[in-house]
């Protein structure tokens, strides 16, 4: 019951979050669907479809997947999301959201209904359907947080059997990281940005 | 890479009488042997961590308890410990389940080296026993030792004690002697009750693998980092002749070797070149090898299929071949004999492929196995050993030796 109205209120926070964020972003491409902050980076080679909202200062890698058909994706800010992360959601309509300062590692997959801020997503671990996961977590490589699971605060899921524990130390944002992410890839890729919104002033 | 090419399926015979797969074994090239792991002598040539590649002297690896002072495992699930640095202070982090010293309550660190380790509560007592214990050697030996110096001349002097030797020898036996304080006996502490036990118990299980890793902690105690245990780098000798197999280059980062006399590149490498057929009584299967020379020399290599007791009969006379070195891939193949030509299936610079006819029976078909005999002669391939054997047996030298090798095939 409780949980039921905290979801809720995240919901609607968001999406106001995001009616004021629309306001103040001015491009809109891909039929106003996908917006996409300026200081932030996308490769062109990324695939994203659907209701898409990326906040600023985010680098997303080549081959990365926004899957957004089912639901809207709102993503907030500083993320990173490493090459063929696949970001799907398979709710009914459902909005799935993404908090500040995480990282999607290299084959991760996510469809959870709410990730939170600080959270390292490990080399292909799977967030399933519906799961959520709160902040400063660590999911490790080949791990999976199983549909409907909620992860409290500060919780490493790691090893075959996917234990779980509390830990005390926070994770580290990757600010150098992502500094040298947003100098480095735009000099040896094309950007989604530039290209659509090139190809609208033609 | 041995189950990609299938070498499980063919065993050599060592000169031991075990049979083992070519990349398993050695070639003596003193003794003309082929050696195994059980019947060759290895010694221990460097000592060194695996994660940061620092040797250490044999009595300075004694002196570290054989373990790496500055890389460190995770106690909780075995990765690497990552040091970071927070207000230049260290502490260790596992970035896999993020474990991290704090969690052991463990005050970060000025230096990133040496980080305690849960030790032997009963190391002094240890000590004083092990030191109660020598002198009691002592005092056993004295008398002994007081003998051996004992002469025919020096007993005659002893009876007159005319220059006061008596008073020396007591003097010395006196000192040889140490002084005897008794120990007390270890009290045997009482075993904790069942009710004390689950007290003291934390809720926090370990897994079997935590508690191999560090067996001193007890379970209501944090668990430390665990530091990498050092690995020894070993070095190969025929246990015959003594000389050397096999030594690494110096360096551990080095992957190159100094010495080495693998069996593969002295003794023809043969491999099924096509899985076999299903076998049935009485009908002919065949059985495709290839058969390759990885020597640095030219070989003369005779085949014969050998039928004995549990093995499966051949119906192939033996085959004789030439194969060119793999060194020098450009040099005309020798020609195919007529005779054998429905044998070789195909000549490919320094190897062949052989086509063998078996013919099962029934007590073949549970365990189908090849039995097959190579005798080899290698153009000038041990000719360093001339320089040495000219001078000892001068009718030896120069003339390549027929070398044997006995190997089978599991068909199945």
């Amino acid at each position: 019951m409780n949980a039921e109205y905290l979801w809720r209120s995240i919901v609607e926070s968001v999406a106001r979050s995001n009616l004021i964020f629309r306001k103040k972003v001015h491009i809109m491409t891909d039929s106003s669907r996908v917006s996409i902050a300026t200081s932030t980076i996308v490769c062109v080679e990324a695939e994203i479809k659907g209701e898409v909202i990326i906040k600023e200062g985010c680098v997303v890698h080549p081959h990365v997947v926004f899957d957004a058909t089912n639901g809207p994706i709102y993503v907030g800010e500083n993320n990173i999301f490493e090459e063929f992360a696949v970001i799907r959601n398979n709710s009914e309509g459902q909005p799935m959201i993404i908090g500040d300062s995480n990282i999607f590692q290299v084959h991760s997959k996510c469809s959870a209904k709410y990730v939170g801020s600080r959270n390292v997503i490990g080399v292909h671990a799977h967030l399933e359907d519906g799961c959520s996961v709160s902040d400063d977590c660590s999911i490790g490589p080949k791990c999976r947080v199983f549909s409907k699971q909620n992860l409290e605060p500060s919780v490493a899921v790691y090893g075959p059997s996917n234990s779980h524990r509390v830990t005390s130390t926070p994770n580290l944002t990757p600010t150098l990281q992502l500094e040298f992410l947003r100098k480095i890839l735009p000099s040896y890729h094309h950007l989604y940005n530039k290209k659509k919104v090139t190809a609208a002033a033609q | 890479m041995s189950a990609l090419l299938q070498y499980g399926k063919i065993k050599y015979e060592c000169s031991c009488g075990k049979w083992r797969t070519l990349p398993d074994l050695f070639f003596c090239r003193h003794c003309f042997k082929i050696k195994c792991d059980d019947c060759s002598c290895r010694e221990i040539d460097a000592i060194f961590c695996p994660r940061c590649l620092d040797t250490s002297s044999p009595p300075e690896a004694r002196l570290k308890k054989h373990k790496c002072t500055s890389c460190n495992d995770c106690p909780n699930c075995a990765n690497v410990l990552s040091a970071r640095v927070e207000n230049e202070k260290y502490y260790l982090h596992c970035h896999h389940c993020r474990w991290s010293t704090r969690d052991a309550k463990q005050e970060d660190r000025e230096s990133n080296k040496s980080w305690p380790t849960k030790e032997n509560p009963v190391t002094n007592h240890l000590n004083e026993v092990t030191a109660y214990m020598k002198r009691m050697e002592v005092i056993e030996n004295a008398p002994k030792d007081l003998k051996k110096g004992k002469g025919k001349a020096w007993s005659a002097i002893h009876l007159k004690d005319k220059f006061g030797v008596q008073q020396m020898v007591e003097k010395r036996r006196k000192a040889m002697v140490p002084e005897m304080n008794p120990l007390k006996a270890h009290d045997p502490t009482e075993a904790p009750t069942l009710e004390e036990e689950i007290e003291n118990r934390s809720n926090v299980l370990r897994s079997l693998d935590q508690i191999i890793m560090q067996p001193l902690t007890n379970s209501n105690e944090l668990l430390l980092p665990v530091k990498v245990p050092l690995q020894g780098r070993v070095m190969v000798r025929c246990d015959e002749c003594e000389r050397t197999l096999v030594k690494r280059d110096f360096g551990v980062a080095t992957y190159k070797f100094k010495i080495s006399s693998f069996a593969r590149e002295f003794i023809p490498d043969i491999r099924m070149s096509r899985p076999v057929g299903e076998l049935k009584i009485g009908e002919t299967a065949h059985v495709f090898l290839s058969v390759t020379n990885l020597s640095s020399s030219p070989l003369e290599l005779t085949i014969t299929p050998q039928s004995g007791e549990g093995t499966i009969k051949c119906s192939n006379e033996p085959i004789q071949l030439n194969l060119p070195s793999s060194k020098s891939i450009d040099s005309a193949a020798g020609g195919v004999h007529a005779e054998q030509s429905d044998v070789i299936v195909f000549r490919q610079h320094n190897r062949v492929g052989l086509r063998l006819d078996v013919v099962p029976t029934e007590s073949d078909l549970t365990s189908p196995v090849l039995d097959l005999l190579l005798n080899y002669k290698q153009d000038g391939s041990f000719s360093i050993l001339a320089a040495s054997e000219k001078v000892l047996k001068p009718e030896e030298s120069g003339v390549d030796r027929i070398l044997s090798a006995h190997l089978r095939i599991n068909l199945s």
